[in-house]
């Protein structure tokens, strides 16, 4: 049995545009093989969906947009040939160029209706009757430069008469919660810092949330469609905080499922914080607020 | 058999002194036996005559033997009860106990493993916090709330379908399905359970499954955040903690595999690999992405080390912003307890930072006034704890907290630190946790102002005495300024007095006995007992603290070195009264007989002052009764040692009729114990032996009267020993000293005494290669004789023709080899008789070679009894029917006193030796080496 692997001499996987992804695909096999030929194929695509809400469920399935290809090599390692038994490496180079028409790389990112991902992908042609080995394996990139996030801090007062798409005004009971952000445009490598005080509230409190969002907008020839999501929900406060004390918001960006902000004429990439408090008899008060995620 | 009679050798002994020295040298150590039984005495008198050899000069001899039996007067009885085993093995063991508990001090002032102190505190706290109340309804609560969370995070519906999401979805059904597999556990189920899922954890983790081994660490850290059992909530945090720490580990020491040859304590971000870094990173952010609070603290706290390669003091500021996080913790309870675990994490990662510790203490202090708001109150009510024991679940994590705070901090942080806890409201819980976690030495200069804010403090929900108890505790470390050590006790104690529980007082009055008996005299420490009698007496409440009014006991007993002031307090000994039960009683006054031999022991001194006789008098009096028909074996030896010991130990230096009557006095209360007997009549003996010394063996009339007091006073006493060769030792040792105290007819009675019990010692068991005690008894016996006078109305050798009758008279009683050999020792003896100047006196009494001069019918008397008694022996000797190595055996001994004591110039006496010498060794069983060593010296001569 032979095996076949792509090895990267970057244990993190993560590159940027313009440098060269260098590694070896190791084929190891207990007895010796013989081969048709060894190639490598790197792509890195742009792949969008409708979301069900606004298009419709039929058209969602098959009038899916056309993925966008961002980024594409391809090379020939070797051809006809013979590995003895054991391992054998063919080392390899990509250099990390955009197609064309595409100005620069995309920053590999995975949401629920767009995604960004770069492969590469290694096939081991063998002759007849014997199976093709093949393998891949995904790299991840990185703007080198781009936008900086700033220090302007944002300050909140969260009470009855903040709320406005409340049901009915009287139900809602007396609390009043103030903070501040620290920044709303905010580095994807640094945690979202920030603090909140519970000044008052009538009622018992159970949590409080921070909710990261993602808003992704898709073009269509229909026009656009608009998607908000989750991506992760962060406690910052459990059960009846004591009041007056400032909780500190703190929230890490996950990898992958956060990009720098993003906006083309075919999709947009952007995110949201939402600041949700939680009270005892299941009423829930969210706070909205609009950030840009920037890469430094 | 032909007819022998025995000629005698003359001796002169002053003449042979110098030749008898040079021989006698070697054999000194053979002729002082020291295991012959209860004639210390005796001994030493033959070892001073023969050893130092001043038989010429007796004056100077029987003094000697005087001090001698004075000074180093060691009965086996007395030393026995000096000495009891028992006692001294717990003697040992308990500074070596003292020793190791000192080791883990220094340990854990030794830093560098702070995971001992943290053992301590766990070790403290899991058996003060457990519940028999099930578990149950605090898992049944927890899935419950899990339920109804749901609906408020899914307001936003979203399809997600990434691996993250998966993941995390297949942790809460991983949770939930083991929680539900929780539910209705008992605590020890919930322990066991805990205990399995840590095996599970590294099971996991070594078969390479790192995400369950995450999900069943965040699934044990989520079990923290229901704190509905409050009772077991401490010891659910250790057990929890416990497995995060696992964790903690696992991934520490796998990440750091991948860095070779660092130091773990200085780890270089820089040089640590790629891989290791992402690994190490990956791990940060799932654990970052854990969505409910505590867990993620827990979590991430237990691997924060490792934020270490990444960044150089990573590891602090993320210490500092988890802080900061429990401050999002609604339950004051869970966010005390998270903040103990940071700040168990730091002392064992960062002990150099101290900021995070004060901060913990500061964040806690903010919420502190949570406590007193309704859902609490509620709460408790509902769960129907009070306030007091809500209060207490929070003290064993403060005291953690404040440790670390303490932890060689500077006076000023701890001054900040007291501030800050006057500044709020019902404080006394966090004095009370200040005061048992700073240093002994910072609370002691500070304690008068710790004890106004105590007494000022109105705190009605913390009980006073707990704070008032570690603070004694403190108090008794490390003194406090000596101006201000009575007015602490004073203002301690107008608030002690206030104390109606009677649980709560003697808690609290324990520690401060200590705290007065350790720095006070008796006048303030009777003032403290008093009150504690007056605390206790209502409704009998002490029947229920023996333990507790033990305790104090003994704190007085340790703390007051001088056994005189304790038992001038007059409430010492009321304070008796409170020990009702039998047993009780006797335990405490044991107890305190054990304590006055030891601290007499040490100090070296003896009691003599009425005041603590008395007292002591009636502790004995009280050990003594407490021995009954029915005692066992062990009790009587440990009671008889203990009243030995401390008679021993109470002396009126020069008054010696007071101690007479004291002996006296002791008889009459002690009648009942055999040993105790033996030790008064050994200690009058010793008394009558000291007063001839004194007054330097001229006897007035007063003293002489005096001895003969003390004659009698043995005379009547042995009697009523049950023992015969202990009673037979001391008619002994009491003739001897009759005679030494020139009591000669008080002598002669108490040797006619001891003869007549000689016959009870004939069956003493023989222990294996040691001489028949009877005969050891029997030539002890003969040895003091010499110095006998003969009593003129009884006539000559009255009491060795007596003795030697009851012999012939026993019959079969005894075995005829003991027979033969006493026979032989008897001819030694009459030789001794027959000198001119006999080989030992007794000072200012006349033996009896000044009472006959050599009358020529003492003499011919003499040799009559010693030729009959040659003859027996060679009768005996001459048998077939006996045992021939017990016959050679004795032909051997009459052959080497023939040499040693026979006129051997004589002819007949020579064919004798010769005849003698023929028997011994006719059987060929006498042993060779001393024949060959008799041979040898006889060729010397």
């Amino acid at each position: 049995m032979a095996t076949i692997e792509i090895k990267l001499n970057r244990p993190n996987k993560v590159y940027h545009e313009g440098e060269t992804v260098t590694g070896a695909i190791i084929v190891e096999s207990k007895t010796s093989l013989a081969y048709q030929s060894v190639s490598l194929i790197a792509e890195g695509v742009a792949a969008l969906t409708l979301s069900a809400k606004s298009v419709g469920r039929l058209e969602s399935m098959y009038n899916s947009v056309k993925p966008i290809s961002l980024f594409g090599h391809s090379i020939e390692l070797a051809r006809q040939g013979k590995i003895p038994a054991g391992t054998k490496s063919f080392p390899f180079e990509i250099p990390l160029k955009p197609h064309g028409s595409i100005k620069w790389l995309l920053e590999t990112y995975r949401g629920v209706y767009i995604s960004v991902q770069y492969n590469i992908k290694c096939l081991l042609k063998r002759p007849l009757l014997n199976k093709d080995l093949t393998k891949e394996t995904e790299i991840y990139i990185e703007y080198k430069s781009g936008d900086r996030a700033n220090n302007k801090p944002i300050k909140f007062n969260i009470n009855p008469n903040s709320i406005k798409n409340a049901n009915s005004q009287a139900e809602i009971p007396r609390f009043s919660v103030r903070g501040r952000l620290d920044s709303s445009v905010c580095c994807l490598t640094k945690p979202m810092t920030g603090e909140l005080v519970v000044e008052a509230s009538e009622n018992p409190i159970r949590s409080i949330e921070l909710q990261l969002m993602r808003v992704e907008t898709v073009g269509s020839p229909d026009g656009f469609a608009k998607e908000a999501t989750e991506i992760q929900n962060i406690e910052i406060g459990c059960g009846d905080v004591c009041r007056g004390l400032s909780i500190p918001i703190f929230m890490i960006f996950p990898r992958m499922f956060a990009c720098p902000t993003v906006d083309t004429p075919n999709f947009k990439i952007e995110f949201e914080l939402n600041i949700v408090i939680v009270f005892e008899d299941d009423r829930m008060i969210s706070e909205n607020f609009p950030i840009k995620l920037t890469r430094f | 058999v032909q007819h022998y009679a025995w000629k005698p050798k003359k001796v002169n002994y002053s003449l042979d002194e110098k030749e008898r020295k040079a021989k006698l040298t070697k054999l000194r150590s053979n002729e002082y036996h020291p295991l012959k039984p209860i004639t210390v005495t005796e001994s030493s008198l033959v070892k001073i005559s023969s050893g130092e050899g001043h038989a010429s000069n007796s004056e100077n001899r029987s003094t000697k033997s005087h001090s001698s039996s004075g000074k180093d007067f060691i009965d086996p009885l007395s030393m026995l009860s000096i000495e009891d085993p028992l006692t001294s093995a717990t003697k040992v063991t308990k500074p070596s106990k003292a020793v190791s508990v000192k080791n883990d001090d220094e340990i854990k002032v030794d830093l560098a493993s702070s995971d001992a102190s943290w053992m301590d505190w766990k070790l403290e706290v899991i058996p003060r916090h457990t519940t028999d109340q099930g578990l149950a309804n605090s898992m049944i609560s927890m899935l419950k709330s899990g339920k109804k969370d749901k609906p408020g995070r899914n307001t936003q519906v979203s399809s997600v379908s990434d691996k993250l999401r998966d993941r995390l979805g297949q942790l809460d059904e991983f949770s939930e399905s083991s929680v539900q597999e929780m539910l209705n556990l008992s605590q020890q189920d919930f322990i066991d359970r805990i205990n399995s899922l840590n095996l599970t954890l590294t099971d996991a983790w070594n078969t390479n499954q790192k995400v369950k081994s995450l999900k069943l660490t965040i699934q044990c850290a989520k079990l923290l955040v229901d704190a509905s059992v409050m009772q077991f909530y401490p010891s659910k945090f250790i057990l929890v903690t416990d497995l995060l720490n696992t964790f903690g580990s696992l991934v520490f020491d796998r990440i750091f595999s991948m860095c070779k040859g660092m130091d773990p304590n200085n780890i270089i971000p820089e040089e640590v690999p790629e891989s290791a870094k992402e690994i190490c990173l990956n791990w940060i952010l799932k654990i970052a992405s854990i969505r409910e609070l505590l867990p993620r603290i827990y979590v991430e706290a237990s691997i924060v080390k490792c934020n270490e390669f990444l960044k150089k003091d990573q590891c602090k500021s993320n210490l500092i912003r988890l802080n900061a996080m429990t401050r999002g913790i609604g339950n004051p309870l869970v966010a005390l307890y998270a903040r103990t675990y940071l700040s168990y994490i730091g002392m064992k990662h960062l002990p150099s930072c101290k900021g995070h510790f004060k901060s913990c203490f500061y964040d806690f202090v903010a919420t502190y006034k949570q406590m007193y708001t309704t859902p609490i109150q509620n709460l408790l009510a509902h769960q129907k704890i009070n306030m007091e024991s809500y209060l207490s679940f929070y003290t064993p994590a403060l005291q953690w907290i404040l440790f670390c705070v303490s932890h060689n901090a500077h006076d000023a942080t701890l001054t900040e630190v007291l501030e800050k806890c006057n500044t709020c409201g019902n404080n006394l819980v966090l004095f009370d946790s200040c005061i048992s976690s700073f240093s002994s030495e910072y609370v002691a200069a500070r304690a008068l102002v710790l004890c106004a804010a105590v007494s000022k403090s109105d705190d009605k929900l913390y009980p006073k005495f707990r704070v008032l108890k570690s603070l004694g505790k403190k108090l008794i470390e490390t003194e406090p300024p000596s101006g201000d050590k009575l007015t602490i006790l004073n203002e301690t104690w107008k608030m002690l007095v206030k104390i109606r529980n009677p649980i709560d007082y003697i808690n609290c009055a324990v520690v401060w006995v200590e705290y007065a008996a350790k720095y006070f005299t008796h006048k303030e420490t009777n003032t403290v007992l008093a009150d504690i009698i007056k605390h206790m007496t209502p409704d009998r409440v002490y029947e229920k603290f023996s333990a507790e009014l033990q305790t104090v006991v003994v704190c007085v007993l340790t703390h007051m070195p001088d056994f005189r002031s304790i038992f001038t307090m007059d409430k010492f000994l009321s304070f008796f009264d409170m020990f009702q039960k039998d047993g009780q009683r006797v335990t405490v006054c044991k107890i305190v007989a054990e304590y006055f031999i030891k601290n007499q022991d040490e100090t070296n001194q003896n009691a003599s002052d009425a005041t603590t006789i008395s007292g002591l008098m009636y502790i004995c009096r009280t050990i003594h009764d407490s021995i009954n028909a029915l005692s066992i074996e062990d009790d009587i030896t440990s009671a008889s040692s203990l009243i030995c010991g401390v008679l021993l130990k109470i002396n009126f230096g020069k008054d010696f009729e007071q101690q007479l009557s004291f002996y006296v006095e002791c008889r009459a209360s002690f009648s009942g114990l055999d040993p105790v007997c033996a030790t008064l009549v050994h200690s009058v003996n010793q008394l009558s032996g000291e007063v001839t010394k004194i007054v330097k063996g001229k006897h007035t009339r007063k003293t002489s009267a005096f001895v003969r007091a003390c004659a009698a006073y043995s005379f009547i006493t042995i009697p009523s020993l049950l023992d015969s060769a202990t009673k037979f030792g001391l008619y002994l040792e009491s003739g001897q000293i009759a005679l030494i105290s020139q009591c000669v007819s008080q002598s002669d009675a108490m040797y006619k005494a001891g003869l007549s019990t000689i016959m009870d010692l004939v069956n003493l068991p023989a222990k294996p290669s040691l001489e028949n005690p009877f005969l050891s008894h029997v030539s002890n016996f003969l040895s003091s004789l010499l110095t006998v006078p003969d009593n003129t109305e009884q006539g000559v050798l009255f009491l060795l023709r007596s003795f030697l009758n009851i012999i012939s008279e026993s019959g079969s009683q005894i075995r005829p080899d003991i027979t033969c050999a006493i026979y032989i020792k008897v001819l030694s003896l009459l030789t001794a008789y027959s000198q001119d100047q006999y080989l030992y006196h007794v000072y200012k009494v006349d033996s009896n070679e000044d009472l006959y001069s050599n009358d020529p019918k003492f003499l011919a008397e003499i040799s009559q009894i010693s030729t009959t008694l040659l003859n027996e022996v060679l009768g005996y000797l001459g048998s077939d029917n006996k045992d021939p190595k017990l016959q050679s055996l004795n032909a051997f001994y009459l052959f080497q006193v023939i040499i040693a004591h026979g006129e051997i110039s004589d002819e007949k006496m020579q064919r004798l030796a010769v005849v003698v010498w023929g028997l011994s060794q006719q059987h060929a069983q006498a042993n060779t080496k001393a024949t060959i060593q008799m041979l040898a010296s006889l060729k010397k001569k």
